[in-house]
């Protein structure tokens, strides 16, 4: 479960969360999320490549209109959010 | 100021963001004062500052806009230890605050004119002191324009024009069709609270924007455990909208990040390694490492992102808006502690876990509620009457609706309940200007400034606070030769505490100076007759004469105090909000003033007597004893005095039901009469007994104005209404003090005629 806000100062507990789950398959419920910020995508975008290097699933479900909204104004990939985290 | 402007709303919104700002920054500077503040507290009080300005562009506030621009400018320098943080700059800081205060409350109205001889002198100042003139620098030399036509302005946040570097080979003339933007932001950026999101944000207010990102320097997720800045942007902005509308968006991280601005047209925005003239190095720089902005992905995304733009709530006004980048952070704070479900609103407007609710609408819901207090005790008292069982359900509910309209009352006060911060922050200031005025050395302690006390008392309080303050330093503390000689540290120290004492805020104001000269107190009283040559006092007696109307101890008038209008205005300001003071004084060691008020002015404590036929009541808080006098306490002075017998001393008797004109005037005398003397102390210390003709019982009642309602009556402070619905007035102890006193006067004078 992703917390509500993603910003700067909630990036360093992402990141020990994420670490914490590594190797492992991953899916985060992205449904309470209503604010991304530049350091949170980082991180989660560091994430997905490692995942992707294990071959392992990483996927945001759920995602909230205000993650979704938040994370293509990034201008970030949308597959990323996509279960599997199939790259289209 | 019309309430139906929705923009005077939001300005209105602005300013009570400024004072809490001010606030901030006072803490700030004040950490700074004392040694407390590191790289974070100037931070705070840059953002502080960059909030102030940020929301003055938008309203158009062009003096205070240029003003906090150049403060700001100054906190940059400090912030990023291009300049050193000393005492000068300390020096410098207080001042400049208090400028961009005065500044504010000018914009507000709230003072009728600017002293901008001042306001430049203290720009210069901060200019001085950042004398390698960079272009920074530059840019906030005195003729800046400011905001542009405010109609365009609108709801558009546009602060100051901001030189932004090198854009002399910008076009004049027509703004092209689209923009390429590459926008890499540092590490710092993040650091200093703001967020790419905003400005991104912000970006796609102006026109559509296809935003691509560039995660080529991506960290590993392991090296991501610090804060670090992989991510870079390039945006296509298809909007004809002048540069400056962008750069303005950028203004706030300008030096926190690499940013490219270009034409769509221009060369440079499609292919990175051309070489143009009017690009500086910086920019090339930049622009050779964000990879060519890859023909924008799959156009899905782009769609995507474009509705996502239109549909992200776009923070709906200036104030909202302009502050954002500056305060994202704080105001995550609060989305945390709110955390509502669902996809509310996001990011930098925030779930915010406090509203503004207007004063009049509390006042009005307080005074429902003191109704409905009213309305459910003489229910209670019905239903009493009526003789039901006290296990019916009846009683059992009405005990429950007791309960709930008390922990409505509870919840409703606290509701207007407010820490004494928004007091004593206005502390500082004053405590230098009277040092500088004084040319003594002082520093202000606070303590307990998140005390908390109803609003309406919260308000009154500044005014004693500053006498008291101004007083203190001014006659309390030695200037610094007499400190030395004293053998105390040069510097001065004033201590403003607050606290809860038994339901009451207790407020002191302390110093370390030379204490109360009571040979002089007393010498100064005999000489304006305010006390009989002979007089035998004690030294808390003494000590209470500088409370005296007309007493001034300081030997020359001084600007600061000492007008004859000092103490007993501060007394009589706590007396008016049912406090009282009090004086502690050791000589050569200092004083403290005590003042202790209720918490709030809605609700009091008091004890229901009847006299002459009337219900009253007296208010707890003066009440000392009462008791049923034995035959031979009392005794007749003079015509119509009497006195009574108490704890071995004779106390001024009133006959409160004659003395309101309650009783006939043909009425019985004292002693001729049951009742009960109750002791009460006025505000001066002094016991006087009151005599009634019985008490009824002890209970919190709910305060109605009697000035508002009626008129103003001697001798009764208020009204309230109990529980059988019958009005009683509340009793005003000194001023039927003084009526008593009046009137046996005025009988002796009729004797003696």
């Amino acid at each position: 479960m992703l917390p509500a806000s993603l910003d700067t100062r909630a990036a360093p507990a992402l990141h020990e969360a994420l670490m914490g789950f590594d190797g492992q398959p991953l899916t985060l419920d992205g449904s309470q999320v209503e604010s991304l910020g530049g350091q949170c995508l980082q991180i989660l975008l560091a994430a997905h490549e490692v995942w992707a290097k294990h071959e392992t699933p990483f996927a945001i479900e759920n995602p909230s209109d205000a993650l979704a909204a938040q994370w293509s104004a990034f201008g970030a990939p949308l597959h990323q959010l996509s279960p599997q985290g199939d790259p289209q | 100021m019309s309430a139906d402007d929705p923009f005077e709303a939001i300005k209105q919104t602005f300013f009570l963001e400024c004072e809490e700002l001010l606030t901030d920054l006072e803490a700030s500077v004040t950490a700074l004062t004392f040694g407390d503040g590191d790289g974070e507290t100037i931070n705070a009080a840059f953002r502080a500052i960059h909030s102030i300005k940020g929301g003055a562009g938008a309203f158009g506030l062009e003096e205070l806009v240029r003003f906090a621009h150049v403060f700001e400018t100054y906190m940059d320098e400090l912030r990023s230890g291009r300049k050193t943080c000393d005492d000068i700059a300390i020096r410098a800081m207080l001042h400049a605050s208090d400028v961009l205060a005065d500044h504010v409350s000018y914009a507000r109205g709230l003072i009728p004119s600017m002293d901008e001889e001042r306001s430049q002198t203290v720009a210069n100042e901060l200019r001085a002191l950042m004398d390698d003139g960079g272009p920074v620098v530059a840019a906030a030399a005195p003729e800046p324009n400011p905001v542009e036509d405010p109609i365009e302005a609108e709801f558009d946040f546009k602060p100051v024009m901001f030189d932004f570097g090198d854009d002399a080979g910008a076009p004049e003339a027509l703004p092209p069709e689209a923009w390429v933007i590459s926008f890499k932001p540092h590490k710092r950026l993040y650091e200093t609270g703001n967020e790419p999101a905003l400005l991104l944000r912000e970006l796609a207010r102006l026109g559509p924007c296809q935003v691509t990102l560039d995660t080529s320097e991506l960290a590993s997720l392991a090296e991501l455990a610090e804060p670090a800045a992989c991510l870079s942007w390039s945006i296509v902005l298809d909007a004809p909208v002048e540069m400056e509308a962008i750069t303005e968006i950028f203004e706030f991280v300008e030096g926190e990040c690499d940013l490219v601005i270009l034409p769509k047209s221009d060369p440079l925005a499609d292919v990175t390694d051309s070489s143009a003239d009017e690009v500086d190095i910086a920019a090339l720089l930049a622009a050779a490492t964000a990879p060519a902005p890859a023909a924008p992905a799959a156009d899905e995304v782009d769609i995507q992102a474009l509705l996502a733009m239109a549909t992200a709530p776009i923070a709906p006004a200036p104030v909202a808006a302009a502050p954002a980048p500056a305060t994202s952070a704080p105001a995550t704070n609060s989305a945390k502690a709110a955390a509502p479900a669902g996809n509310a609103p996001t990011a930098a407007a925030g779930g915010q876990a406090s509203i503004r609710v207007d004063l009049d609408r509390i006042d009005k819901l307080i005074n429902v509620v003191g109704e409905l207090v009213i309305q459910q005790a003489m229910l209670a008292q019905s239903v009493a009457e009526c003789g039901i069982a006290a296990s019916s359900t009846v009683k059992v509910g009405l005990e429950d609706l007791e309960q709930l309209s008390r922990e409505i009352q509870d919840s409703v006060m606290a509701i207007r309940a407010q820490p004494v911060k928004s007091v004593f922050q206005r502390m500082p200031r004053l405590v230098r200007e009277v040092a500088d005025m004084t040319g003594k050395s002082v520093r202000l302690i606070t303590e307990g400034e998140s005390t908390e006390v109803d609003k309406t008392v919260v308000d009154r309080l500044a005014e004693p606070i500053t006498h008291m303050i101004r007083n203190a330093i001014d006659h309390g503390l030695e200037d610094v030769e007499g400190r030395a000689a004293a053998g105390k540290p040069k510097e001065g120290i004033i201590r403003l505490a607050a606290l809860h004492r038994s339901g009451r805020i207790v407020i002191e104001v302390s110093d370390d100076g030379r204490g109360i000269n009571r040979e002089r107190v007393r010498k100064i009283a005999v000489d304006r007759g305010l006390i009989a040559a002979d007089a035998n006092l004690s030294n808390e007696e003494t000590d209470n004469l500088i409370f005296l109307p007309g007493f001034s101890t300081a030997d020359t008038v001084s600007d600061i105090s000492g007008r004859g209008v000092g103490m007993d205005v501060v007394r009589r300001s706590i007396q008016q909000l049912g406090g009282r003071i009090s004086i502690a004084s050791t000589p050569g060691k200092g004083s403290v003033f005590t003042m202790s008020l209720p918490l709030t002015l809605a609700v009091l404590d008091g004890m229901v007597v009847r006299a002459g036929g009337q219900t009253l009541l007296s208010p707890l808080s003066s009440i000392i004893e009462s008791f049923t006098p034995k035959e031979g306490d009392l005794h007749r002075i003079g015509a119509r005095d009497w006195v009574i017998r108490f704890r071995d001393r004779f106390l001024p008797l009133i006959d409160t039901g004659r003395v309101l004109g309650f009783s006939k005037p043909d009425s019985p005398e004292i002693t001729g009469r049951d009742g009960i003397a109750i002791v009460v102390e006025n505000e001066g210390g002094s016991q006087v007994a009151l005599w009634v003709d019985d008490i009824q019982g002890q209970r919190q009642v709910v305060i109605k104005s009697l000035e508002t309602n009626y008129r103003k009556v001697d001798g009764i402070s208020a009204a309230t209404i109990l529980g059988d619905g019958r009005v009683a007035l509340i009793l005003d102890i000194d001023a039927l003090v003084v009526l008593g006193r009046q009137q046996a006067n005025q009988s002796e004078f009729k004797i003696a005629s």
